[in-house]
């Protein structure tokens, strides 16, 4: 009987793990962050990014756009420019950034003005 | 060898009842055949058609509601040298929302990203000028969203 138990529970374990590879999502992350929680990550497989209370200046609707928090707001750019194109659910959005997505090493600054005076640094991990 | 026989059996059911619900009553990525009723009250009447992976809107206005901040995007990229600027008959083309989707099937050609469990994001719009949609379907509960910059998403119902 104890074996029975033993060997249901195994199936049971490798049917849960097939169903969670079924489920699973794509996900290829870099994330970068402030020292004060500020965040702001890269999903390259999904071509989306999710930001956490993070300032920027809106270079698209001329605007400063303080504290943004979204999840899963789509690319429209490239990862080979510093100005990153998104479209969230109020609608598009330009950041201007001082590295290009793609080659973002140790920091990336995050414009906060116009005249790209001043900005956040985010280090990634 | 009784027992073996019993796991044997108890796996196989579990196995075909995942798959079943997996596979048939969720579905995969592709956007499953049939008539989605628009969710937005104020488009009330429009309708998607989806099938063999081809889409066709009904009874509803893109150039109205999409075209004005689609081009408002086009300018940008053209102002900001992110592209060259397409002669006029071209914009006209291009910019047309109606004339792809309403007036005609669109055959979804791109391959869909897996955004979440039962989620999958297809990326229909120029990549150079941005005409067009961010559709999100949406398995497990049958609806298919467009967005595309002008602040309203479109939902659409089966």
């Amino acid at each position: 009987m104890k074996k029975f138990q033993k060997i249901s529970v195994l199936s049971f374990l490798l049917i849960l793990s097939m169903i969670l590879v079924s489920c699973s999502n794509n996900s290829k992350i870099q994330s970068a962050s402030t020292k004060n929680g500020k965040s702001i990550s890269v999903n390259t497989l999904k071509n989306e990014m999710t930001f956490t209370n993070v300032d920027f200046y809106d270079f698209y609707n001329y605007q400063s756009i303080r504290g943004y928090s979204e999840k899963d707001v789509a690319i429209l750019s490239g990862y080979h420019t510093t100005e990153i194109m998104i479209a969230d659910l109020e609608g598009d959005k330009v950041m201007c950034v001082s590295t290009s997505l793609a080659s973002v090493s140790e920091s990336v600054d995050v414009y906060k003005n116009y005249l790209k005076t001043d900005y956040d640094t985010y280090y990634t991990k | 060898m009784k027992k073996v026989v019993k796991i044997l059996i108890v796996v196989f059911v579990l196995l075909v009842a995942f798959i079943f619900f997996r596979f048939v009553i969720v579905g995969g990525s592709q956007i499953s055949d049939g008539v989605y009723k628009i969710q937005n009250e104020e488009y009330k009447g429009s309708t998607l058609i989806v099938k063999d992976n081809s889409i066709h809107l009904t009874d509803i206005d893109l150039n109205e509601i999409f075209q004005p901040s689609e081009l408002k995007l086009y300018n940008y990229i053209i102002d900001h040298g992110m592209a060259v600027g397409l002669s006029d008959k071209e914009l006209e083309r291009m910019s047309d929302l109606n004339e792809t989707f309403v007036n005609n099937e669109y055959i979804i050609e791109v391959d869909p990203i897996k955004v979440g469990t039962f989620t999958y994001r297809y990326d229909i719009y120029d990549k150079l000028y941005k005409f067009g949609f961010i559709v999100r379907y949406d398995a497990f509960h049958k609806t298919v969203t467009f967005q595309m910059g002008a602040g309203v998403i479109l939902e659409y119902k089966k």
